[in-house]
């Protein structure tokens, strides 16, 4: 079973009148990138919350990872948060209060991983991959928001889950920038890890193999 | 495994001094409950342990008869249910003064002395106080006690103590002079009655003691008298002992009260005896011979009492302090969830379960208020020195700083059990909010 991600009718309403998502079928490989496009509201960010075990759907069958995630159950989820879900989020979440190395680090209060000498170096060689070395003890709050977003892809990197969900991680990027963060992608989804991105116009060159389309609450596969 | 803890903890402290307003009012809020109670604690403490002290020199095991018509029938119907012989005491209950001098245009200063007659030659002294008598433990700091040649002899001589020392001769060592009984008569009538009433007897002065704590006392109200230069005649109470027969010998007339101690070697026999004495003196009180029976548990338990309504009050206060602070520490704690929600949201989305957040407040509340606990136990102490040597050089009120580490472990740990509650249920309501409404927050 080589799949770590399978959906099929998954729906999802906020207010109990539209659905933003209405039968979603979605699956995806070890390894594999998939890119999403659609319009902005069509519900992208809906559907990454609700794979990345953030929110719950309100109709469907969702298996991560071999097992069924229960719509009801979302706390009981947070090892899967912790050890195998990397989240780059549209609007960054990072702690704007402390550094940037205290933010990449932040997720191993919660895995089991351990905070060893070899965590730093990774920690450093990926910095250096997004060109942010010299930003390590910067307090976040001073970053530009191209910064923020390269702190936030190397945050959800760092602990080498199964699965990266990125919500449009080029947007705030020039291109020589944006170059940098698709390579990475592209290295650590060789490494074996799975790949969601949001992106509009850059889904060509991250390699994806599928490019979906979000369109009136469901995926048209381009 | 090491490095992972060190890890979290430097994370979460970090994230415990980001806000330094909230840091601010947290600690003020613990700062005002905490404060006031080590403050109370010591005061308390130190009053009481500075009483016990009356108590505490006195030996253990050792009851006392005293009987206000000097009844020797009660020796004797003791003599019944116990074998042992009682040392007795005599005590004038008249003040003989012993000196009278000018301290400031016409006023004396009269000193007056209670004779303390007694029988043994060991450096048990007895103090009359308010609590009643006490044999209290003395400390020769010049001179020799009474011998027993002292006693069989009936030499003239008297033990004082350094209160009295420094009034007598107060330039020199008392060792070796005499003490006036009846007084060199000065200005004031009282003493110049007496005097002309009393042969004039000299008592030579064998040895010097340590102040008792009734002395020290003494000492620092006379200090008082003469600091507010006062425009009548200021009198002081000392203490001097002198052995048993002198007492009849140099005050024929005066009225005398004796005390008949009993000492046990252990707390059973003490106790048996105890009760039968009080026993015995009911059904004499009946017969009209009434004596007295007091020991040294009685005058505990009286002070104990005396204290409790004090510190009944004072826990009153704290627990009312403690609701309040601990109030305002929860508005304080709730205040800075809406503030974090969004650090909460991200949290939960990197792996946190509700554990961690939970845990992760009250662990910040926890280190807060520890620190400011022990903040103010620390300045509750030292101002309660400084308390002490202003009313020691100002007013010449004696209160010593004497409490034990026990005590004030205490309210840091009422800090800390406060900060635990008070930040259990904002924790609780941070825990509980949806990762996708809190990142909305952003
Ligand atoms: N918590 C919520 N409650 C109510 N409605 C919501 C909530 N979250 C999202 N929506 C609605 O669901 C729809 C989809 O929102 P979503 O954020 O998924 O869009 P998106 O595709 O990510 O858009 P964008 O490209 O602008 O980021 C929107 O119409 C939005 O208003
Ligand atoms: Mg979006």
């Amino acid at each position: 079973m080589n799949k770590l991600i399978e959906m099929s009718e998954i729906r999802k309403t906020y207010t109990g009148k539209r659905y933003v998502l209405d039968g979603v079928d979605f699956s995806l490989e070890k390894g594999e990138i998939a890119a999403i496009t659609g319009e902005s509201g069509s519900g992208k960010s809906t559907f990454l919350n609700i794979v990345g075990l953030l929110d719950s759907f309100t109709e469907g069958t969702y298996l991560f990872d071999g097992a069924p995630v229960y719509k009801n159950r979302l706390n009981s989820y947070y090892k899967q948060r912790a050890a195998d879900i990397g989240f780059v989020f549209q609007a960054y979440c990072l702690i704007e209060s402390i550094s940037v190395q205290e933010n990449i680090l932040m997720p191993f209060m919660y895995n089991d991983k351990p905070v060893n000498k070899s965590l730093y170096a990774q920690m450093d060689e990926l910095l250096n991959e997004l060109n942010i070395t010299a930003l390590k003890d910067k307090k976040v709050a001073l970053l530009s928001g191209g910064e923020k977003q390269r702190t936030a892809i190397c945050r959800a990197m760092i602990k080498k889950p199964k699965l990266i969900i990125a919500d449009e991680p080029t947007g705030n990027l020039d291109e020589k920038n944006a170059e940098l963060v698709i390579s990475a992608f592209k290295k650590i989804s060789d490494l074996g890890t799975s790949v969601i991105v949001v992106t509009h116009n850059l889904h060509l060159s991250f390699g994806a193999e599928k490019v979906y389309a979000l369109e009136k609450g469901s995926f048209r596969l381009c | 495994m090491l490095r992972k803890i060190a890890f979290y903890f430097r994370h979460l402290m970090l994230m415990s001094s980001v806000n330094k307003i909230r840091l601010i009012l947290t600690s003020a809020g613990i700062f005002v409950a905490v404060f006031l109670f080590p403050a109370g604690i010591i005061v308390s403490e130190s009053y009481y342990n500075e009483r016990l002290k009356i108590v505490g020199e006195t030996a253990e095991y050792t009851a006392v008869i005293s009987s206000p018509e000097n009844n020797n029938d009660i020796k004797e119907s003791l003599s019944e249910i116990v074998s042992q012989t009682p040392v007795k005491d005599i005590v004038t209950s008249d003040n003989v003064p012993v000196l009278s001098v000018p301290v400031h245009g016409s006023t004396y200063l009269t000193v007056m002395a209670r004779f303390h007659g007694i029988t043994r030659t060991n450096m048990i002294l007895p103090i009359i106080c308010d609590e009643g008598y006490l044999p209290e433990k003395a400390q020769l700091v010049e001179g020799r006690f009474i011998s027993s040649n002292d006693l069989a002899e009936n030499s003239p001589v008297v033990i004082i103590d350094e209160f009295t020392a420094e009034l007598i001769c107060p330039d020199e060592s008392a060792v070796g002079k005499s003490i006036e009984i009846g007084g060199k008569t000065g200005g004031s009538s009282t003493a110049q009655d007496n005097g002309e009433e009393m042969q004039k007897i000299q008592a030579q002065i064998i040895g010097v003691v340590k102040n008792s704590y009734v002395s020290e006392q003494r000492r620092l109200s006379l200090k008082r008298d003469l600091d507010n230069i006062a425009e009548s005649n200021i009198f002081t109470e000392v203490s001097v002992y002198c052995p048993i027969n002198m007492i009849s010998e140099w005050f024929p007339d005066s009225a005398v009260q004796s005390f008949f101690i009993y000492s046990f070697d252990n707390s059973k026999d003490y106790e048996d005896f105890a009760d039968k004495a009080e026993y015995m003196s009911l059904l004499n009180a009946k017969k009209g011979g009434a004596f007295d029976i007091s020991t040294r548990e009685a005058l505990i338990s009286d002070l104990e009492k005396e204290l409790s309504n004090t510190k009944s009050l004072l826990n009153f206060i704290m627990t009312v302090l403690c609701v309040i602070s601990g109030i305002s520490i929860m508005s304080v704690t709730f205040f800075s969830v809406k503030e974090r929600i969004s650090e909460i949201g991200i949290r939960k989305a990197f792996g946190a379960s509700k554990v961690d957040i939970v845990f992760q407040f009250i662990f910040e509340m926890l280190i807060i208020a520890f620190f400011v606990s022990v903040t103010a136990v620390c300045l509750a102490y030292y101002c309660c020195k400084g308390a002490e040597i202003y009313l020691a050089e100002k007013l010449f009120i004696s209160f010593k700083v004497n409490v034990s580490l026990y005590k004030l472990a205490l309210p840091v740990a009422v800090g800390l059990i406060e900060a635990l509650f008070s930040s259990f249920v904002p924790s609780i309501y941070a825990a509980n909010i949806k990762v996708t409404d809190s990142l909305r927050f952003e």
